[in-house]
């Protein structure tokens, strides 16, 4: 199948039963994007198709044919890191780091949508994205700091 | 036996799907969005499904307001019902906006409205809004479409109306009289989890406020989403007042059938569907009056 990853088309087997998720990680070797618990519980495997979040783990890769996917690694431009990255980093949003590529793209999923979300659309668009070290409070100063930039 | 199927069929017609099933019959499932199914898969419970049918490429993504009620495509995600003004600014079909929007966004982009309904599960959020709305499934089928009841949906954990070659099409929801509004809420311990209990409402207001007609209807609280019929029929014709409410929701626990599990009790449960009927009741009333 054809894939569509970061602006890159990718022209590769994918067996039936294989995750957007196993594609990313186990054939393209696109190891930002997460695995979880694998089942929706977590967030962690965050990523955008077409602009939308989804659960990488819940999309059979042959679903994303003709769709955009975009990990965490297609972020950066010209390499510098993508402003909400930035504020992460500058926040201290970031802890053990296992569920920062999902947070960073929920946030960049709801800044695409609304560029000036109001603390409780911050919250609402995290609800999906766990995180067991920082607490969210780091993780919600960071995504509204990256909106005044 | 591991998950492990041998093909992913990408319909593009009503009718490949229904020769699908009819030949692969229990060893195919029908992907919507695929939310539920993959849960399903990680917890190791359909590892006899050899082919997977995905049918959101059909033309089944809609919302069609008509004189004589609304027709939603079965594979209208979630998030299109979530925006859609002809659901959250009306007054009688808000629920399915509500029932739409509380669940963590990863499953508002991918999950669909027949996905919710067809899998079957009394923890997910339309169930309940299913009866308090009364909707009618269309499904499809070898021997050609028919209409299931909201009321005869659904038959016990995983088990629909839906026969093993029939797949859902679309649903259909009536119109409802004018001061007519339905609300749809779910108690959580965490935003992310499946609700602890849930409840949707639809109530239609007459002359001095009385009720015409009201419905109630629980998830989370049996092996299929309940109506609370007593408390229904406490309600109606009466006035829709603080104390009547009181007096009507005490009737709710003897309607449901709640279990102990790790979200809370079977005895909480009890308890927190009369508070959440309260709350629902109110609002409904504060929608429609003022």
């Amino acid at each position: 199948m054809k894939l569509d990853v970061n602006g890159q088309l990718h022209d590769i087997p994918v067996e039936a039963h294989e995750t957007l998720l196993d594609v990313l990680r186990n054939r393209l070797g696109l190891t930002g994007t997460k695995q979880g618990c694998s089942g929706g519980g977590c967030g962690a495997c965050t990523v955008l198709l077409d602009g939308r979040p989804v659960y990488s783990c819940m999309v059979f890769a042959a679903r994303a044919e003709g769709m955009k996917v975009t990990t965490i690694e297609g972020l950066a431009q010209n390499g510098e890191i993508h402003p909400i990255q930035r504020a992460f980093i500058d926040h201290g949003a970031v802890q053990c780091g296992y569920c920062t590529p999902g947070q960073i793209l929920s946030a960049k999923a709801l800044l695409d949508k609304n560029p000036s979300p109001s603390e409780s659309q911050v919250k609402e668009a995290i609800v999906g994205n766990l995180c067991r070290c920082t607490g969210y409070v780091k993780i919600v100063k960071a995504i509204l700091a990256a909106v005044r930039t | 036996m591991a998950f492990k199927p041998d093909e992913y069929i990408c319909a593009r017609r009503v009718e490949e799907v229904v020769q699908a099933l009819t030949a692969y019959k229990d060893q195919a499932a029908i992907l919507a969005g695929g939310t539920v199914f993959h849960e399903l898969v990680a917890k190791g419970m359909v590892p006899q499904i050899k082919k997977l049918i995905d049918i959101s490429r059909l033309p089944l993504s809609y919302i069609s307001d008509r004189p004589d009620g609304l027709r939603i495509g079965a594979t209208t995600r979630l998030a299109e019902l979530r925006d859609a003004s002809v659901l959250k600014d009306s007054g009688a079909y808000r629920a399915i906006a509500e029932a739409a929007s509380i669940l963590p966004v990863q499953v508002v982009e991918m999950g669909t409205v027949g996905g919710n309904i067809c899998a079957g599960l009394p923890i997910l959020n339309f169930p309940p809004v299913v009866l308090a709305l009364d909707f009618e499934m269309k499904v499809t089928g070898p021997g050609g479409e028919r209409s299931i009841p909201g009321g005869d949906f659904y038959l016990d954990y995983f088990l629909t109306g839906i026969q093993p070659e029939e797949f859902l099409v679309e649903v259909n929801v009536p119109k409802f009289p004018e001061r007519s509004v339905s609300v749809f809420q779910a108690f959580k311990i965490l935003s992310l989890d499946y609700p602890t209990i849930s409840i949707a409402v639809r109530v239609t207001l007459g002359k001095n406020d009385a009720c015409r007609e009201v419905r109630i209807a629980f998830g989370s609280v049996g092996r299929v989403p309940l109506r609370a019929s007593k408390a229904e029929n406490r309600l109606m014709d009466r006035k829709l007042d603080e104390r009547i409410i009181d007096q009507a929701i005490e009737a709710i626990p003897g309607d449901i059938n709640p279990i102990n599990d790790l979200r809370a009790t079977a005895e909480y449960r009890k308890e927190i569907s009369k508070v959440l009927a309260r709350d629902a009741l109110m609002k409904a009333r504060e929608q429609i009056t003022g």
